[in-house]
């Protein structure tokens, strides 16, 4: 039904050259955009400025948009583009993440806290290289498939499965999470 | 009708996997008005495109003006230095139809506010 609705709005905004169309696609998908940039730099300002240029460069882009996936997931590929096309220009991307990075090595509290969230996720993260950050957000963060993060990273179907196990065992080894924990 | 493939393995979670999606699962974010940025930037990323080829036929014809009526005044002095008979000879009756400068700039003026004006009815 979402997916359906969506796709009237790409087409009402592709034909008619609907703003307001795509506005409404804008309101729908910005928290998941916007949250995926915010994991992914780690900087809430960056990231919102990351997510409107995406929405800009999706917006030219709109006629390439096939209708054969999700919308979401497309969305997700133009913000990831967008995202990689910004790091290349510029360094501040890097300087976040090692800040980050210091900040959750040095920060010692124990892992499981609840209350603690967001520096669990800083270090699961520090742990990631950037294509493995890129992909366990896209799939636990986004709910993306494997097939849609394939398509969202242009990585092949078979890598992204290696990455995401990859991923799963460096934060599995590194914070000792065992099976029957929540089982 | 499109037809979906459920892949289960994917679908099957280990204790990581709850974990981790407890850990990266965030809130809804409120809007606060950033859809309304983004549509100001679409319209006007619109307005811009709309308004570059008149813009710059504008100001290209604001520049091309000048040596192109000079163009033509020197091409119509030397046709009309040319002697009559031999215009006559080379068989140039078009010379004396030639049309004035003045009627060939608004002619050009008028042609160019057409293309504008059809460009923008498109575009609405």
């Amino acid at each position: 039904m979402q997916a359906t609705f969506d796709n009237e709005l790409v087409s009402r905004a592709v034909v008619q050259h609907d703003a307001a169309a795509f506005g409404e696609l804008v309101r729908r998908h910005q928290s998941q955009v916007r949250n995926f940039l915010r994991k992914l730099t780690r900087d809430f300002v960056l990231a919102d400025d990351l997510a409107q240029d995406s929405f800009v460069h999706a917006w030219d882009k709109l006629h390439t948009f096939s209708g054969q996936g999700s919308f979401i997931g497309w969305l997700l590929k133009v913000a990831y583009t967008t995202f990689l096309q910004s790091k290349r220009k510029s360094k501040r991307y890097d300087e976040i993440l090692q800040q980050v990075g210091k900040e959750a090595v040095t920060s010692e509290s124990s892992y499981g806290d609840s209350s603690d969230e967001i520096t669990d996720l800083d270090k699961f993260l520090v742990v990631l290289n950037e294509e493995e950050r890129a992909v366990m957000i896209l799939s636990y963060g986004c709910g993306l498939s494997h097939r849609e993060i394939s398509d969202a990273t242009e990585i092949a179907l078979g890598t992204v499965k290696s990455i995401i196990f990859r991923g799963k065992e460096k934060i599995r080894k590194r914070f000792e999470i065992s099976d029957h924990q929540y089982g | 009708m499109k037809s979906v493939i459920i892949n289960m393995v994917e679908r099957q979670k280990d204790a990581t996997d709850i974990r981790l999606e407890a850990l990266f699962a965030s809130e809804i974010l409120s809007d606060d008005g950033f859809s309304v940025v983004i549509e100001k930037r679409v319209r006007r990323s619109m307005w811009i495109r709309r308004m570059a080829l008149p813009v710059a036929t504008i100001v290209g014809g604001a520049i091309a003006v000048k040596p192109l009526a000079g163009l033509v005044v020197s091409a119509l002095n030397i046709v009309s230095k040319l002697p009559t008979n031999v215009s006559d000879k080379m068989n140039m009756p078009f010379v004396d139809s030639l049309p004035a400068l003045s009627t060939i700039m608004i002619g050009s003026v008028v042609v160019a506010g057409v293309i504008l004006a059809t460009r923008l009815l498109e575009e609405y």
